[in-house]
């Protein structure tokens, strides 16, 4: 199979056109024959009219939804540029969407689920200058683009890291391997002296196969937390030290510290590593209800900022008791990968866990003193665990997928091993059970090369006599 | 002196074995005037070594040839002494044909196919060499120093160019047993600039049927119905012969290990690449050490003989060796050996050196098949052969080639494999080596191939009217599947539910009905009484394929879509792969060797990269933007 070509021009792609996680305002791009199609499963115009019926490069109004639970993801700006006018010069649609990390990934997920494929590095380029909207000199510049991917991998560490995911991929495929040249050998050669397949043991094989593949799946969410980081907001009200807490986390004078509430008005970003995970640290104005205009400015951005956010840091002063302004830093967390910082300790408490419990659990409460530096390391455990579910930081030696790409490879092969199971369960002749297989292979092979005819050839000779 | 034959051909065929009958009856119906030239005029067609045809693969090889208007299918129904169908409890893509054929009838038939066609001179002559002028082959030159002249030529030497016999540590040069091998061929392609290595293949000795006592065998009859070979034919009504099975055991491995240094493979003689598939006795003992026996297949060699072809032990142990192994085996204790088993080492010519017509990259209008290519066996031999003498005679007539791809043929396949990938041990057929195996059956081996077939000339007028019925008929039964109801009336429920399958509660499609695991056409019959005269017939398998097993076919095709993308972005012949940023020395020096026809091939090159060829697509679209059509084809893909 050309799993080799890893350029089908007939597919729809889709991928972040902005620096993931950073930016107010995130673009996906979209290209391909089924732009428009993808766009309108997912897209609800806010004025009517269908997605077909929108004109070329002008702006629309909209949201975009989950088909699946009609849940409503992300309200959007799309602009649609019909062939041959767009930069690649197929149909392509942009959805300009809330930045952050989690908003665009969960458009994407959901463009992926409807026809779309994730774009390889590149390949809006490429697709540019094959449907001539580039000049030579541009496609040189596209083949020393296409050729830098290998040169980039060069790089130490994601080598390494793709070595050791390599190894563990071809593990499975190994695996998958044996089974096919099982089955292929009962194909191919009726006539030898083979024992026929045992479902049991083929069923078993797989079944361990699976779960490994969903466990490197489930690595994918620390992977990418690793690779890009996790867009956090420090959310309070004013003069509860966030911008202490920071500090501490960061270890250096940033932000403005003033007793004076209401100093930070903008807000301020820092990236943090906190055991192995960087933190995209926004620091927000306090939220207060104010009649300052500038300020009142700050707070209306940190409370789009902490919608934005993926995981909130929610600061509370313990010294005094809760107000209605802590109430609505509280119901900010709702649903959210969070924690309650509970600051000011060397004060007496008038703040009890108990009240906190009913917004988040009571391992996600942790005590500090940021002016005595106290209750950091804890605050820095608990982060950790709320971030990846462990305790410790990752070992070196531990594989985790990092690539989306690499996420639905493996995704399509874990889906083909499941359709293998049902067709095996169901007694399907082993012709059916080998396509089965091999598109698990396939996709497998998308992220360390195809398996030929002569490996499931050898595969087979090397285990049975063959020979009539 | 040399003397110029004053008759001259278009094609001239050098050997007459599987390629070369093929390959001469191919020309010579697409009109052209052919010259067969043969070592021995009494081994036109002949099976050098296990008398059967067809299997799991090859099977699929042989519908193929037989559908395209070729002759093998014809020739096997004809001869066969015993018919069995293999797979048949799996579905309908793997299962194959196979028959046993009465080694004698066969060339008998394949002589008089050469003979009845009046294009066709058949002459007995040793071809020593190639007459080339200008890059172009023109005629060969025979080992009497005659030249013979003609527009193109096809060589077909098998095993002979070179050939050297091994029994023991003793030597035979020769192309089969007791004839002489075929000096001078490989030299003058050698001079010729091509790459010429070294191949090994092996046969078993024969026995003698009146010395083995087969009442204490275990019997493999024929099929009680047998299948045809061909689409030409309805039904085969003949008496057929047995076939049996017995093992080898201990003390036959024993025998085998403790004489190994007597083995010219283990003491290393031998150096040609023998293949994996097929190895010797020698080869299974030691490779399997663990395996306490290995079946044997005695199969009769005709109607006219006793002797038998004992499958599964082919040698190159010494003869007393042999007789020694042999008489261990149950039913052998007796057993009379008649030809001594060898193994042969024959020279042949790395396939990446030819076009997917067969034509020779070297050398225009000569082109290559069967053995010579790195293949083994009388199929795929058959399967080259055919090819090369339609690209022959299409180039003597001055018309575009004629290739199958990957997803129209397994000739296709074994074609592209030899000229993109080259061989490192004899190629033989496989179905695992199909990426879309579901589609490339033999029971639709004519829906694919027979009306190409036709347009060259090769398929009978009466063959294709009876083609096309069936072709009407298979829709036709379609649209009653889809239009024919069935009402859930007490009947059909009774006869559902005993049939295991569950009661209708609506009215359902007999296509519906057809698509449940459980219900085949035989079921639909006690339904359904138009459906029981279909049971088991061309009709009814092409039908139940589609209808059964819809999503399986849904997903090669959309694959074959995928596949045929790449495979028709074409390279110019010429392309030019130096200096093209981007691209390793290493895969430049691949492509500039194997020199694609399209992107798909490219990409099927060993060690080729996924970068690389997104490279060579931008540079080929970039070389077709000079041309008008591409903005036509671009406004086209993009509207």
């Amino acid at each position: 199979m050309n799993k080799l070509f890893v350029y089908p021009q007939e597919d729809t792609i889709a991928a972040l056109a902005t620096p993931p996680g950073e930016g107010g305002i995130a673009v996906i791009r979209i290209s391909g024959k089924h732009a428009l199609e993808a766009l309108s499963r997912v897209f609800k115009r806010a004025t009517p009219g269908s997605v077909f019926d929108m004109k070329t490069h002008r702006l629309y109004r909209g949201h975009v939804f989950d088909p699946e639970s009609k849940a409503t993801i992300d309200s959007v700006l799309c602009v649609v540029m019909r062939s041959p006018n767009s930069y690649t010069g197929e149909d392509v649609v942009e959805i300009h969407c809330h930045g952050g990390y989690l908003v665009p990934k969960m458009i994407l997920d959901v463009l992926f689920k409807n026809g779309v494929r994730p774009a390889q590095p590149g390949e809006f380029t490429l697709r540019a200058f094959l449907n001539g909207k580039m000049d030579l000199a541009q496609a040189e510049a596209v083949a020393d683009v296409v050729h830098a991917q290998t040169q980039r991998s060069l790089r130490q560490a994601e080598l390494q890291l793709e070595g050791m995911l390599s190894k563990k991929i071809e593990g499975f495929k190994e695996s998958i391997l044996d089974t096919l040249a099982e089955i292929e050998a009962q194909v191919d050669f009726p006539e030898e002296d083979i024992d026929p397949i045992l479902k049991e043991e083929i069923s078993r094989r797989i079944k361990t196969t699976l779960e490994e593949l969903q466990k490197l799946l489930s690595t994918y969410e620390e992977g990418r937390i690793i690779k890009y980081g996790v867009y956090t907001a420090i959310l309070g009200k004013p003069n509860v030290g966030k911008s202490s807490l920071l500090n501490l986390l960061v270890m250096k004078e940033r932000a403005i510290v003033s007793p004076y509430p209401g100093t930070t008005r903008d807000f301020i970003e820092e990236t943090v590593e906190i055991k192995g995970i960087p933190l995209r640290l926004i620091d927000t104005a306090g939220l207060r209800a104010t009649a300052d205009d500038i300020e009142r400015v700050g707070v209306e951005l940190a409370k789009k900022k902490a919608q934005e956010a993926e995981f909130i840091i929610a600061v509370i002063d313990g010294s005094t008791k809760l107000d209605e302004n802590d109430l609505e830093v509280l119901e900010k967390i709702q649903g959210k990968k969070s924690i309650i910082v509970v600051n000011k300790l060397d004060l007496p408490q008038e703040v009890s866990e108990k009240e906190l419990s009913r917004f988040v659990s009571e391992s996600r409460i942790v005590k500090t003193s940021a002016k005595l530096g106290l209750g950091i390391e804890e605050l820095k455990d608990t982060i950790l665990e709320v971030l990846t579910g462990r305790e410790n930081p990752p070992r070196e030696e531990e594989v985790i997928i990092t690539e989306l790409r690499h996420k639905v490879a493996i995704q399509k092969a874990k889906e083909s091993l499941l359709s293998f199971l049902e067709s095996l369960e169901r007694g399907e002749s082993p012709e059916f059970l080998a396509v089965d297989l091999r598109s698990a292979l396939d996709s497998l092979g998308e992220i360390t090369g195809e398996t030929s005819t002569e490996d499931i050839l050898g595969r087979i000779f090397s285990r049975f006599c063959i020979g009539k | 002196m040399a003397i110029t034959y004053p008759k001259k051909y278009h094609v001239i065929v050098v050997g007459a074995g599987h390629a070369g009958c093929e390959a001469a009856l191919a020309a010579a119906r697409m009109g052209c005037k052919t010259l067969v030239l043969t070592g021995n005029l009494d081994t036109i067609g002949l099976m050098s070594c296990n008398p059967s045809i067809g299997g799991v693969g090859k099977g699929h090889l042989v519908k193929e040839i037989d559908a395209l208007g070729g002759e093998m299918g014809k020739a096997a129904d004809a001869t066969a002494i015993q018919f069995r169908r293999l797979n048949t409890r799996k579905g309908p893509a793997v299962q194959a044909t196979r028959i046993q054929a009465d080694r004698q009838a066969y060339k008998t038939y394949m002589r008089k196919a050469l003979e009845s066609e009046k294009n066709i001179d058949l002459k007995q002559r040793m071809v020593e060499g190639f007459l080339v002028e200008g890059g172009r082959a023109v005629g060969v030159k025979t080992s009497l120093g005659e030249h013979f002249l003609a527009d193109a030529v096809v060589v077909t030497p098998g095993t002979f160019p070179n050939g050297l016999i091994h029994i023991g540590l003793t030597q035979i040069s020769a192309g089969r047993a007791g004839e002489a091998p075929a000096y001078g061929i490989s030299e003058s392609f050698q001079k010729l600039g091509f790459r010429i290595g070294r191949l090994k293949t092996g046969t078993p000795p024969r026995l003698d049927g009146r010395t083995i006592k087969w009442d204490i065998l275990e019997v493999q009859p024929g099929d009680p119905e047998p299948k045809p070979f061909s689409f030409s034919n309805d039904k085969i009504e003949r008496e057929q012969l047995p076939c049996y099975i017995t093992y080898t055991n201990e003390r036959t491995h024993q025998i085998i290990r403790s004489n190994l240094h007597k083995s010219p493979l283990y003491s290393g003689i031998i150096k040609g690449i023998g293949p994996r598939y097929c190895p010797s006795i020698e080869d299974k003992v030691v490779k399997f050490p663990d395996k306490e026996r290995h079946q044997v297949f005695l199969e009769p060699e005709g109607w006219g003989t006793y002797e038998i072809y004992p499958n599964g032990i082919s040698t190159s142990l010494p003869l007393d060796v042999q007789y020694e192994f042999i008489r261990t085996i149950r039913g052998l204790e007796e057993a009379e050996i008649m030809r001594p088993g060898y193994a042969v080492e024959y020279d042949f010519s790395d396939p990446t050196q030819l076009k997917p017509t067969l034509e020779t990259k070297l050398i225009e209008n000569l082109f290559f098949a069967g053995q010579i290519n790195g293949t083994t066996g009388y199929e795929e031999a058959a399967s080259q052969g055919l090819i090369a003498g339609i690209n022959a005679a299409l180039r003597v007539k001055g018309e575009s080639p004629f290739i199958l791809d990957r997803s129209e043929a397994y000739i296709g396949i074994l074609i592209d494999d030899l000229v993109t990938k080259g061989v490192d041990e004899p190629y033989r057929m496989f179905t695992s080596r199909a990426e879309y195996r579901l589609i490339l059956r033999e029971d639709n081996a004519d829906l694919r191939l027979r009306e190409k077939g036709y347009k060259l000339g090769l398929v009978r007028e009466e063959d294709f009217l009876r083609f096309l019925q069936k072709k009407k008929k298979i829709q036709e039964e379609f649209e009653r599947l889809e239009h024919t109801k069935v009402f859930p009336d007490l009947r059909t429920n009774d006869i559902l539910i005993q049939l295991g399958s569950s009661p209708l509660k609506k009215p359902y499609t007999l296509k519906e009905l057809l698509r449940r695991p459980e219900i085949t056409y035989r079921e639909l019959a006690l339904i359904d009484p138009v459906s029981a005269t279909l049971v088991n017939t061309d009709i009814s398998i092409q039908v139940e394929m589609e209808v059964k097993y819809e999503g399986y076919i849904q997903r090669q095709i959309e694959q074959i879509e995928k596949f045929k993308k790449l495979e028709n972005i074409k390279i110019p012949e010429g392309f030019s792969y130096e200096n093209i940023p981007g691209l390793s020395k290493e895969i430049i020096q691949k492509l500039s060797r194997i020199r694609p026809v399209s992107l798909g091939q490219a990409s099927r090159i060993s060690g080729m990269t996924p970068a690389a060829l997104s490279v060579l697509m931008v540079y080929l679209r970039r070389n077709e933007n000079t041309s008008e059509e591409r903005h036509s084809s671009y406004s086209s893909s993009s509207s």
